[in-house]
């Protein structure tokens, strides 16, 4: 019976502001906490976020301020020796030619991807979008790599195209493609360029479903329109669809700069902590962890000795570089968005 | 017109194709792989595209034993499970907080924890080591576990406080009356109800944290405490002439994502854009 009064009070409080009745509660209910936390001293909320905040400042925001404060340092990486050297750390990473290579290798994976995933990636969420008779095994399959690692992924590939175990050379060989043969793996003129499509291999199902969600949320009033004043299929979809993909286009053109300029497991997998053959395909990641440990192995790199103080510098540049740039997409590409929100 | 269009139109048949096409070239490779690891070397290199001729089982005890693949595994499944469940214990309650209490610093909070999402997590990695060790966590699981938490923070904190702002207040205000205290209300109403997005949390940071190179690559330096990806490339550098037992482990690393995947596809799609959706 009382219950229901309380339903009853709950459903007005909806209606017409918090009643007194409920205030009243949520003051006993703040007083009882309060007994718990020490005479409301410290609001609840506050215990609430603390544990979460804790851990992330802990082991988060510390160690990234703790990076900054000692790429300003020449601190090697072992020892407790470190000297302040100001800005000499990141003076150097601007004359460093490694540095700008690396810096190269990352854009081009970001250009080579970004085409891919507007064009892959888009055509296979227009595809899904048709809904043809078991589009929902092929989706299933299109996103598979998308759960896989990519240090899985690279062995995968490795499988394909690695000189001794290979499988890719002798499908050509038995097309009569014999001339198109290489060393995917060991040609420094083209092994960027394949790894590059191993990594959009297993990206492609991000930018897949990111737009199959957006197409999805068109209203099919809008293309049907469209079709109706005689617009032909494909002027709907320059003129009403991809205008009306802006939104997701912003957020997967950001995901995909950021993620493009990481990008290191791939890397490590295929091309070696050094980015074989001869640095062909070293990247922004490989050069921080080089720097930081010394050569990794010391495979003869220039860098045998480690500078982690160095390494911390460069890191932070791309970071600042990162920020700014992908601060930057989002702004201008925000502007174009046209939502139905 | 309606039926023409229901019909089997050439253009249909093309675009099936096309989708037919993609799937081949995305699930050859896989599928060439999951069979090879069955493949002893001789097969490797004189039956190419074939199945193996006998198939090699022993590959997977190998790798398993041998090549330590047992207690890669075993580690990996402590460090996902350990920093889902750190994570999703930090950032439940904080979530709720930002989501519903109103406070001078909560807009500041939110993108302080949120912004993390383009924070360089190369950077924080070979900072965290020195970290770790000053902590005294070096060469134990919490120096994988603590730092993935805190790395899942905010995915975790924009997906579920998106939700959290969902819920009707009424919820909460019925358990005041009742004479429930905050934290009653939050665990016995409120964290029921947002379980979809406790799920694409789990998932999205599941993932992350299972296919994860570059933090046990530069913070796990013994086999007690390694994960799976940086045991594949171990194993490799010990037995990079016996293709069968590597392509073994890299099946076993792979296998509990798929059949996840397999078994629960549509929230794992859902899932692992949601960082993507939401932004």
């Amino acid at each position: 019976m009382s219950q229901k009064s309380q339903k009853l009070d709950v459903k007005g409080a909806g209606y017409g502001g918090t009643s007194t009745a409920i205030k009243r509660a949520r003051v006993a209910a703040d007083d009882r906490q309060g007994v718990v936390t020490g005479r409301r001293l410290v609001p609840t909320y506050v215990w609430f976020m603390l544990p979460g905040l804790i851990l992330y400042v802990m082991f988060f925001i510390g160690p990234m301020f703790d990076a900054f404060r000692l790429s300003f340092y020449d601190w090697p990486g072992v020892g407790t020796t470190m000297h302040f050297v100001g800005l000499r750390n990141f003076a150097n990473a601007f004359g460093d030619a490694e540095v700008y290579t690396a810096l190269w290798h990352n854009a081009q994976f970001f250009i080579i991807v970004f085409i891919l995933q507007n064009t892959v990636g888009l055509g296979l969420a227009l595809l899904l979008h048709a809904r043809l008779p078991g589009y929902q095994i092929y989706r299933t399959i299109l996103y598979l790599p998308s759960i896989l690692s990519l240090i899985v992924t690279g062995f995968i590939w490795e499988l394909m195209l690695n000189p001794q175990i290979g499988l890719l050379n002798p499908l050509l060989q038995a097309m009569g493609l014999g001339a198109l043969q290489r060393a995917w793996l060991g040609d420094p003129s083209i092994t960027l360029i394949v790894v590059i499509l191993v990594q959009a291999w297993q990206w492609m199902g991000l930018p897949m479903v990111v737009y199959l969600a957006g197409l999805q949320s068109i209203p099919h009033e809008v293309t049907e329109a469209a079709t109706i004043d005689g617009a032909s299929r494909w002027q709907v979809l320059v003129r009403i669809t991809f205008p009306l993909l802006a939104a997701p286009f912003t957020i997967l053109t950001v995901f995909c700069f950021i993620a493009m300029f990481r990008v290191f497991d791939i890397v490590y997998v295929l091309g070696g902590p050094l980015g074989e053959p001869d640095g062909s395909t070293t990247t922004l990641g490989t050069v921080i962890l080089e720097y930081a440990f010394g050569g990794l192995g010391g495979s003869g790199a220039a860098n045998a000795l480690p500078q982690m103080s160095y390494a911390m510098a460069i890191g932070v540049l791309s970071y600042i570089l990162l920020g700014v740039v992908a601060g930057g997409i989002m702004l201008v590409l925000r502007r174009r968005e046209i939502s139905f929100g | 017109m309606l039926a023409m269009r229901r019909g089997v139109t050439p253009w249909a048949v093309l675009q099936w194709l096309l989708l037919l096409v993609a799937s081949v070239l995305t699930i050859v490779p896989i599928a060439v792989t999951l069979y090879s690891s069955f493949k002893n070397n001789t097969d490797f290199f004189y039956n190419t595209w074939s199945l193996p001729k006998v198939w090699h089982f022993e590959n997977y005890v190998t790798a398993w034993t041998d090549g330590n693949m047992g207690r890669y595994f075993i580690n990996s499944i402590v460090v996902t499970v350990g920093g889902v469940i750190i994570n999703l214990l930090g950032a439940t309650p904080l979530a709720y907080a930002l989501a519903r209490y109103r406070f001078r610093l909560n807009g500041f909070i939110y993108l302080f924890v949120v912004g993390g999402l383009i924070a360089p997590g190369q950077l924080v990695g070979i900072s965290l080591l020195r970290w770790v060790k000053t902590l005294g966590l070096f060469d134990t699981y919490f120096s994988l576990i603590f730092p993935y938490a805190a790395f899942g923070m905010p995915v975790a904190i924009l997906v579920l406080t998106g939700f959290f702002r969902q819920l009707p207040r009424e919820l909460e205000d019925a358990g005041y009356i009742d004479g429930a205290d905050a934290w009653q209300v939050f665990v016995l109403i409120l964290v029921p109800l947002i379980r979809p997005a406790i799920a694409t949390v789990i998932i999205f940071n599941g993932i992350g944290i299972w296919n994860d190179f570059f933090l046990p690559l530069v913070l796990a330096y013994t086999p007690e405490i390694q994960t799976l990806p940086v045991g594949i490339l171990t194993l490799f550098g010990a037995y990079s002439t016996d293709w069968g037992t590597v392509f073994a482990a890299v099946m076993i690393a792979s296998l509990p994502a798929v059949l996840a995947y397999f078994f629960l596809t549509k929230q794992f799609i859902s899932g692992l854009s949601a960082g993507a959706v939401k932004g």
